[in-house]
């Protein structure tokens, strides 16, 4: 089943009055549950297509449907309430609040969803699965990188989202917390269904999967 | 959402303490000058209540018609005649009328106290018991004509005399209990003002019996009887000469038709509620101010509290771009940064509150020790109600949210994707 259906989508910015290409003309149909990675190098569009899928951007031409809406005709609320309840991010540089625990960041978007019932069940149980119980009640300003990850990754699952946006999760972290990481979210991958879609310009990440958009 | 906004006010110390102090400086004097606005307001008021009982209404004649020298009884026109007084009496709603007359001619007193011995020129004037026996602090046969006379001083006398006389020449203060029962001289036809007016150089026995709000302020006031006998011993003038109307009416809404029927006669009525306009009036001034003085207090916090909020949402940014793309609306940032200037609001309005409590009750003694010198001693200068307490507590919060609406509508405007990138 077709989930996202991107439609010669083109992203367009302005750098002090002059208009740089972003993101070429772009098409692409994403399976429901498939774990695709998006390679290319720096300046390629690869945050620019994730931004996109995940609602924090508009194409400036083209098609964005996901599960038969056209992202483009959706309000802030609606865009907000998508970005809520379909997408889990995962950032390179995080972005965790580093002055609230790791049970805390980890319930951050359900302040904003309708459903908080059990969610604090459902995050010790995400931090149990991402091997953080024993650092639940940490700061997470005093946790190594591959910790903050992790972190990252279970807030990323706390609404039940559908797709799972990973842009360049390896990309702050060395080799060996990089591997572990990447197996992380393919297991996250399979164990709840999600889509993931990773953005990287690591060839070794790339190899993760066979499904591979080159920009 | 309380949570991250405690977080944020907690994170961000410095710039909380500032918007904090411009709150509590804000609310604190916005206190003071309203407890000041209805503290006088309402001194002023009860002063003048107890000069002017609400049901009552003074006569006199018109003055702007006769001139200083009707007010002396020289005059016959146009004064108050028994023909007038009986119609006030018919008048619907008047319970009571006084007639307050005078001595016909000069007249000075003589007091001793502390050893001190003072001669002055006064006037004399007589009412009826009924009009004063409330204010006997001694037991009195007021209509006794047998010297010494009882006779009735007015309080503010002692008042004029302790910030005139004895507060400049460090003299002691005089108390009602000094003057209770003491003997006065009374000289009729005799005054230290115009000599070669004195006749004859007898006296007259006087005795204070009380003290009163309500009787002449130019002089002692002696029985109708005594006074009429004055006249008809001293006087050229026999006849009573009436100076005011003392018209006490049933009822205090009665007040200002029973005036309005009198003003008809061609006399002039003067009765608490119109004081009290012309008061109030004089006081929208003081209300004006002070209003004018907020507004300016009340402009700078904001224009500081809206400086601070907009520094602290620039330093948030990426956390509001964080919010953005985990789903947060606009709305939501918009609520956040409002939710932040409220609890600051709330907060420091109810400092500024105690704050300004504090304050009066450090400086109101002060002050009330100062006024203590002067005729004006109301009990307190400062009037807190719980009213009052709350809307401090409104107005602080709504202006600290007033002041954060910009910044929060620019914080709800944050491109997500540009503050995560930064």
């Amino acid at each position: 089943m077709r989930m996202i259906k991107i439609e010669n989508i083109t992203k367009t910015f302005r750098n002090q009055g002059n208009p740089v290409q972003g993101l070429k003309k772009t098409s692409l149909k994403i399976k429901e549950g498939s774990f695709l990675v998006i390679v290319g190098p720096s300046g390629s569009g690869k945050t620019s297509l994730l931004n996109i899928i995940g609602g924090l951007d508009t194409p400036t031409t083209g098609q964005i449907t996901v599960k038969d809406r056209n992202l483009k005709n959706l309000s802030d609320k609606e865009l907000s309430n998508y970005r809520n309840n379909e997408i889990g991010f995962v950032f390179q540089e995080f972005h965790l609040e580093p002055e609230m625990t790791v049970l805390d960041n980890v319930l951050l978007p359900t302040l904003f969803s309708k459903d908080k019932k059990d969610k604090k069940e459902k995050a010790t149980e995400l931090i149990k699965e991402v091997g953080l119980t024993k650092k639940i009640n940490q700061k997470t300003k005093a946790l190594s990188g591959g910790e903050k990850q992790r972190t990252a990754i279970a807030r990323a699952l706390i609404n039940n989202p559908t797709i799972i946006i990973a842009d360049e999760p390896t990309g702050n972290l060395d080799a060996e917390t990089g591997k572990i990481i990447l197996n992380l979210l393919k297991k996250i991958h399979k164990n709840h269904k999600t889509t993931l879609i990773i953005a990287t310009h690591d060839e070794k990440v790339a190899s993760a999967t066979k499904q591979q958009i080159k920009l | 959402m309380i949570s991250i906004a405690h977080k944020n006010i907690k994170e961000r110390k410095l710039r909380t303490t500032f918007t904090l102090l411009s709150v509590i400086i804000a609310s604190s004097t916005l206190l003071l000058f309203m407890g000041l606005k209805d503290g006088v307001k309402n001194a002023t008021f009860e002063e003048l209540e107890k000069k002017s009982p609400l049901t009552q209404i003074t006569v006199s004649p018109k003055i702007e018609d006769n001139g200083i020298i009707s007010l002396l009884g020289k005059s016959q026109k146009n004064k108050i005649t028994q023909e007038k007084i009986d119609k006030i009496k018919d008048i619907d709603g008047v319970k009571a009328v006084y007639p307050e007359i005078q001595f016909n001619n000069f007249a000075s007193l003589e007091a001793s106290v502390f050893g001190f011995s003072f001669l002055t020129d006064a006037m004399i004037f007589g009412v009826d018991e009924d009009f004063v026996k409330d204010d006997f602090v001694t037991t009195t046969d007021w209509n006794s004509l047998n010297q010494p006379y009882p006779a009735i001083i007015p309080s503010k006398l002692l008042d004029l005399y302790n910030v005139t006389i004895a507060v400049p020449q460090g003299l002691p203060s005089l108390s009602e209990d000094d003057l209770k029962g003491k003997k006065i001289t009374l000289y009729p036809n005799y005054s230290t003002f115009f000599p070669g007016f004195n006749k004859i150089s007898d006296s007259i026995e006087l005795k204070v019996v009380g003290f009163s709000d309500k009787t002449n302020l130019l002089g002692a006031t002696l029985s109708y009887q005594a006074v009429n006998q004055l006249n008809q011993k001293y006087s050229e003038i026999k006849e009573p000469q009436v100076l005011e109307l003392f018209i006490e009416t049933e009822d205090a809404s009665l007040v200002k038709e029973v005036a309005d029927q009198i003003n008809t006669l061609n006399l002039n009525t003067q009765y608490f509620q119109k004081n009290a306009e012309d008061i109030e009036a004089k006081l929208n001034y003081l209300d004006m101010a002070l209003s004018i003085l907020s507004l300016i207090i009340l402009i700078t916090t904001a224009m500081a509290i809206l400086t601070t909020f907009l520094a602290t949402i620039s330093e948030q940014k990426k956390e509001i771009g964080l919010l953005r793309a985990l789903g947060a609306t606009k709305l939501d940032i918009k609520k956040m940064i409002l939710l932040q200037a409220t609890i600051i609001g709330l907060v420091g309005s109810a400092i500024g509150l105690a704050l300004g409590i504090l304050i009066i009750s450090l400086i109101e003694p002060l002050l009330l020790k100062e006024r203590a010198q002067t005729t004006f001693t109301p009990n307190s200068l400062f009037l807190i109600s719980t009213v009052s307490a709350l809307k401090i507590l409104l107005f602080g919060t709504v202006l600290t949210i007033f002041a954060a609406y910009l910044p929060a509508h620019q914080a709800a405007k944050v491109n997500p994707i540009q503050a995560l990138k930064n």
